[in-house]
């Protein structure tokens, strides 16, 4: 591992609660090096006197970087929790930039949603302990009879990435798992009562485990960093050139390669052997085949035969097995290398969860979602959910944020055509069932996109609703979500976002069950996607959100409905009528006043829309105000609206844009 | 006569598979599921066949996939069948025929 900063650190947790001073922290920070995946990660445990027992694990993928002459600040703003996090979910991380490796030390500081401290947030200050983010110990036992593989030199036959020379540990370690190996030869095993005294036996699985439990001299019925490997001459299903047969009690504790499948010394026996192992070994750490990442529970992704990882056959890479190894750099994918560092500690550790349960963490799995290995845009693409979860039907929107993380000022599409229905951004959605699609907005856009500057200092904006497009609902069922989006810049380089997770709760009883049906109509979601219209062929569906409103008024979903009709009726609403002319609808004052006052309210007291949509509702009503004569009733709002975001303490920027909508609504 | 291995390799899940060579069905089982594990071929065949062109038609009911390949054949084969749904592959079925046996792991 080549890096300055990244590794693990191992520290204590300090703060106002004593329980937590037992805590310690394994961070690992993954930021700069050689295949850095800008990561933050960590594995809580609590001591009990000499007792460890693990508490829970985070990861934080897409952090933001800020390097300084004296200190480097890693900021995680939407992180994935092995168990639910208190009221801290977001993460700061600094390490002083000028120190020695010996003396590295990371101040970990735990933040609440809005990213401040408080003061007495649970902070930590971690030691750094080794460049590699995770370290492993295996034993290698081989039966009578099986030679040791030797090191396979990748100059021996074509291949697609860099010479050197590779055995099992070199190729782990170059994906920053130390593996040691506790012995220096592996110890050759006398087959006695597993594969039987014929040396044409072969083994099964269950001979497998057996010779596991008594010949792995680590081995314990629980999680732990020891791992087995045996290399055995022959499988009893033909054709197998390797196997993790550990699925019985406590899963992944070991693998068997057989020789008998790949024997030899040359080049081709050498690249497979080596490659044999490290595959099986991927298996322990939960890692399927390429090919069948769907089948992971939750789903890892998309399954891909084109992928050139170690956990592919080479047969199934589309040009064939030899276009596989003239391609491959022996080497995992980005998605597996997040997994293997970073992945939540049961989901990896052997003795873990049970194999495909929680395999490979990162679903970019939308293969041309993947992101760049080297991104040299200096642009940052950032996706956030606004709201940690969603009730069942509530619509679900994120914000798009665009960041120029590099030191010129660049020129970029405005920031209007962040929105997913420009068509400039994708948006990727996998659903709790692995299956992944593509949002697709309800009408198409013909723009030409308006180039505008961006620094450091100004990012671009967007809120979108995502929950509903041209096929329908997009969350229409509770469960783990995870979406990504992908921007093709202006010249032509496409930058992927983080990956956010999104949870939609399950309903609590059939009243929220049946509010739910009432937003999640088709109808409904033409009025969400549109924020209200007025047209009778979408009746059925203002009929829905009245009966919403009068049925389940104390239902947080109650405010969507009136978001909607009050939106809309807050505005001018053109009408072609049969002779082909255009009648406005005036505003209905009344309405919109009752209704978006009320959202206001429910907003203010965090039971109703995010902030952006807070703000674009302010300003709809302030504007209907004025449209109407209500001159001071308008100021009122738009002054309402500057001091009720003034103390959210924003970025200067967010309240220029905030104070010039307030303007151009009352101009 | 030479011998021609059929291995239903990856990517079924639950499904029905339905193989025909030179016209005639020779396999015909489901449901069928490949391990997660690469223990061996989700299923195989062994069938004799003349030397020269043979017809194989590939029948997968529970997606709705089918293709029918023509290979000529001089010696022992392995033919792999799987769904693969790349774009290289547009009918869904993936076709690799080898002299050499098939690794799973």
């Amino acid at each position: 591992m080549n890096s300055d900063v990244s590794g693990l650190y191992k520290g204590a947790f300090v703060s106002s609660e004593k329980k937590a001073k037992s805590d310690k922290l394994e961070l690992r920070v993954d930021i700069d090096g050689e295949r850095s995946l800008k990561v933050v990660s960590g594995d809580i445990y609590s001591y009990s006197g000499k007792n460890r027992e693990y508490f829970g694990s985070f990861i934080f993928e897409g952090v933001n970087i800020v390097t300084e002459d004296d200190k480097i600040t890693i900021t995680g703003t939407s992180g994935k929790f092995s168990c639910a996090p208190s009221n801290y979910s977001q993460i700061r991380v600094t390490i002083p930039s000028s120190a020695s490796a010996s003396s590295l030390k990371a101040t970990v500081e735990w933040l609440d949603s809005s990213g401040t401290s408080s003061g007495d947030n649970p902070t930590c200050v971690c030691k750094f302990k080794s460049p590699y983010f995770r370290s492993v110990r295996l034993e290698h036992d081989r039966e009578e009879g099986v030679p040791p593989f030797s090191d396979y030199d990748t100059r021996r036959l074509p291949c697609g990435g860099a010479a050197r020379e590779l055995n099992l540990e070199k190729a782990y370690s170059e994906a920053g798992i130390d593996v040691i190996k506790l012995s220096k030869a592996p110890k050759p095993i006398v087959p006695d009562g597993y594969g039987g005294s014929d040396p044409d036996a072969k083994w099964s699985d269950s001979e497998l485990h057996a010779a596991m439990v008594e010949h792995f001299s680590s081995w314990k019925n629980q999680p732990g960093w020891n791992v087995w490997l045996f290399s055995a001459k022959d499988y009893e299903i033909p054709q197998t050139y390797g196997m993790m047969f550990d699925e019985i009690g406590r899963h992944r504790q070991g693998c068997a390669v057989f020789y008998d499948s790949m024997n030899g010394s040359g080049a081709f026996e050498t690249r497979l052997q080596l490659y044999a192992c490290v595959h099986e070994l991927g298996h322990c750490f939960n890692l399927l085949h390429s090919f069948q990442k769907s089948r992971a529970i939750p789903p890892a992704g998309a399954d891909s035969s084109s992928s050139l990882s170690w956990m592919n056959y080479p047969r199934r890479y589309p040009s064939g097995e030899d276009g596989f190894w003239e391609d491959f750099p022996f080497q995992f994918t980005d998605s597996e290398l997040i997994h293997l560092r970073h992945g939540l500690r049961d989901d990896v550790i052997f003795g873990g969860n049970d194999f495909s349960v929680g395999a490979a963490l990162s679903g970019s799995d939308v293969s041309e979602f993947d992101a760049p290995s080297v991104d040299r845009s200096e642009l940052r693409l950032r996706l956030e959910s606004v709201k940690a979860s969603f009730a069942f039907g509530e619509p679900v929107v994120v914000e798009i944020k665009l960041t120029n993380i590099g030191k010129t000022i660049k020129t970029v599409y405005d920031g209007t055509c962040l929105h997913p229905k420009m068509g400039l951004v994708q948006i990727a959605i996998r659903d709790p069932n692995g299956h992944i699609r593509i949002w697709k907005p309800l009408f198409e856009h013909l723009f030409s996109p308006r180039l505008k500057a961006i620094d450091k200092e100004h990012p671009f904006y967007q809120s979108a609703f995502i929950g509903y497009g041209r096929e329908g609902f997009y969350f229409n069922q509770p469960g783990m979500y995870q979406i990504r989006a992908q921007y093709s810049l202006n010249d032509g380089v496409n930058i992927v976002s983080n990956i956010q997770t999104i949870r939609v709760r399950y309903p609590h009883n059939d009243d929220e069950e049946e509010a739910a049906d009432l937003l999640l109509g088709q109808e409904q979601g033409v009025l969400l996607y549109l924020k209200g219209s007025d047209p009778p062929i979408l009746k059925k569906g203002h009929k829905a959100l009245n009966r919403l409103m009068q049925q389940y008024p104390r239902n947080p979903l109650t405010v969507y409905a009136k978001f909607i009709t009050g939106f809309n009726q807050g505005r001018t609403f053109k009408k072609i009528t049969a002779d082909h002319k255009i009648i406005p609808r005036k505003p209905n004052l009344k309405v919109a006043e009752r209704l978006l006052g009320s959202v206001i309210q429910l907003s203010e007291e965090g039971k109703g829309l995010d902030n952006i949509s807070l703000n674009q509702t302010m300003v709809r009503l302030a504007k209907a105000q004025k449209s109407k004569g209500k001159e001071n009733e308008a100021k009122k709002t738009m002054d309402h609206m500057m001091e009720f975001f003034g103390k959210k303490k924003f970025k200067h920027s967010i309240m220029e844009t905030i104070e010039m909508q307030a303007k151009q609504a009352l101009a | 006569m030479i011998q021609l291995r059929g291995e239903i390799q990856e990517g079924f899940y639950n499904d029905t598979v339905i193989v025909k060579v030179n016209g005639a069905e020779v396999f015909n089982k489901g449901p069928l599921t490949t391990s997660l594990l690469g223990k061996g071929p989700t299923a195989f065949f062994c069938v004799d066949v003349k030397k020269g062109l043979v017809k194989v038609e590939v029948f997968v009911p529970t997606r709705n996939l089918q293709d029918t390949k023509n290979f000529l054949i001089r010696k022992n084969k392995n033919l792999g069948i799987s769904i693969d749904t790349a774009t290289d592959f547009p009918s869904g079925i993936r076709f690799i025929l080898s002299d050499k046996p098939f690794l799973y792991g």
